[in-house]
């Protein structure tokens, strides 16, 4: 086989990048398993013959080698006062994201405020007719009067192991800004969006513990869903509460 | 004779935190700042000492808020690395590095034996290539060579699948492979 129809392979192979499979002579990154293979086989007979791309693997293992110490070699003690700092900025049991203002000092890029504040609206409209009870059939009572900017606490959510509590609350008539607010803190991060947004879904708009397992298996395995902006995501979400909203009634254990 | 008392899991860490233990907070930042640190160091070279220290505050504050949804069974190193490159790209989308340029002009500091000289000269420039990199891809260049992630931890912190993990960590690698080659460091290609 000819070096340019291999040159992907070994330098992804040299690296210890692709699978481990084709891995040369250095042992692999931590936790990765080794598997044999015809692949492997071909590259390293490859490379006994071929001193051009031995010298190329061995280059490029080297840099992989010396990569980490690259690294260390520019970095300084963080300082005790980080520690504190950050521990000073703890106050307090932990929550989910977006129920308490952002203390980062990342803040968002200015030109993004104005699309994601529509954006927000028009999520919070989709929220409000998707997860709305149907008005009861009769004389109706006049509308409640709710002040927009009031914030209302969520619902005492408990894990611990094996059990889920979750309190149940009325479905808000619409959505508040205290979960526009909590909603927008979530956007800031796409690490573990899906999870969060669960949970506020879960205290503000009264999704059950119920839907929330349902909604959680089904996103575990759909990488797609983790991936893609969280505003996608929480659309996703919405149809999914819907779809099971529809299909079946709630469990009177778990339901609100 | 000492009584032996182990350490807490994370995984109790965790659970403490969660109810306002700040004190077990202050024990995982102790396990993970350092690998927090690598990881923002290796991902923006180009940061001042300071700088660097407020991405780390910044990386354990988002951690407590969203530490009631992390699911304390799964390590939690990736977890964090994985807020902490959320973290190193809203800083890079914020203000472009000047690192490339400045790690390419930066003169070297080897000693005169000429073998030090020559392995500092090469560190030099498998730093810039790095720095070169696309911030993407310098995030998966550095959480797979210098966090040394698994391709399961890589997952979980790009929070897709391995496959997908794998396949943009190959896409990375092959850009770094350019990055090295344009600096001289891998030798010349030759006709076949």
């Amino acid at each position: 086989m000819r070096c340019d129809e291999l040159r992907e392979r070994l330098s992804l192979a040299a690296l210890g990048v692709e699978g481990c499979a084709g891995r040369l002579s250095s042992p692999p990154p931590r936790g990765e398993l080794e598997p044999g293979d015809a692949a492997g086989d071909e590259l390293r007979a490859h490379l006994a013959a071929c001193s051009s791309c031995r010298e190329r693997a061995s280059a490029l293992e080297q840099a992989r080698r010396r990569l980490p110490d690259v690294v260390r070699s520019r970095e300084r003690p963080l300082s005790p006062e980080l520690r504190e700092r950050i521990l000073a900025g703890i106050a307090g049991p932990a929550v989910a994201a977006g129920e308490r203002g952002g203390a980062g000092n990342v803040p968002r890029a200015r030109w993004k405020r104005p699309l994601l504040a529509a954006a927000l609206v028009a999520a919070g409209a989709s929220l409000a007719v998707l997860l709305a009870p149907t008005a009861p059939p009769g004389p109706q009572a006049p509308p409640p009067s709710i002040d927009p900017f009031a914030y209302s606490p969520a619902p005492v959510v408990t894990f611990d192991p094996g059990t889920i509590t979750a309190v149940p609350v009325a479905p808000p008539a619409i959505a508040t800004v205290s979960s526009m607010q909590a909603i927008e803190a979530v956007l800031k991060d796409r690490t573990g969006t899906t999870l969060a947004l669960l949970e506020i879904l879960e205290k503000e708009h009264a999704i059950t513990a119920h839907e929330r397992v349902l909604l959680y298996r089904s996103f575990a395995g759909d990488a797609a869903v983790a991936e893609v902006h969280s505003l996608e995501s929480a659309a996703l979400l919405l149809e999914k509460v819907k779809e099971l909203r529809e299909r079946e009634p709630q469990p009177s254990a778990l339901g609100r | 004779m000492g009584v032996l008392v182990s350490e807490p899991s994370t995984e109790q860490l965790v659970f403490l935190a969660i109810r306002g233990d700040r004190e077990a907070f202050g024990a995982i930042y102790d396990r993970l700042a350092p690998e927090v640190h690598r990881f923002l160091r290796g991902q923006r070279l180009d940061l001042d000492h300071h700088r660097l220290e407020d991405a780390v505050q910044e990386t354990f504050l988002r951690l407590h808020r969203m530490l009631s949804s992390f699911d304390a069974s799964r390590p939690l190193k990736p977890y964090v690395v994985g807020i902490a490159r959320r973290v190193a790209l809203e800083l890079g989308r914020r203000a472009r590095p000047s690192s490339p340029a400045g790690l390419e002009d930066e003169p070297s500091r080897g000693s005169d034996a000429p073998e030090e000289a020559l392995r500092t000269e090469r560190d030099r420039l498998v730093g810039a290539a790095l720095a070169a990199l696309e911030d993407e891809h310098r995030a998966l260049v550095v959480l797979r060579f210098v966090s040394e992630l698994t391709m399961q931890d890589l997952a979980d912190a790009l929070s897709c699948s391995i496959p997908t993990a794998r396949a943009r960590l190959n896409e990375a690698a092959l850009r770094f492979v350019q990055e090295l080659a344009k600096r001289g460091l891998l030798p010349e290609e030759r006709s076949p």
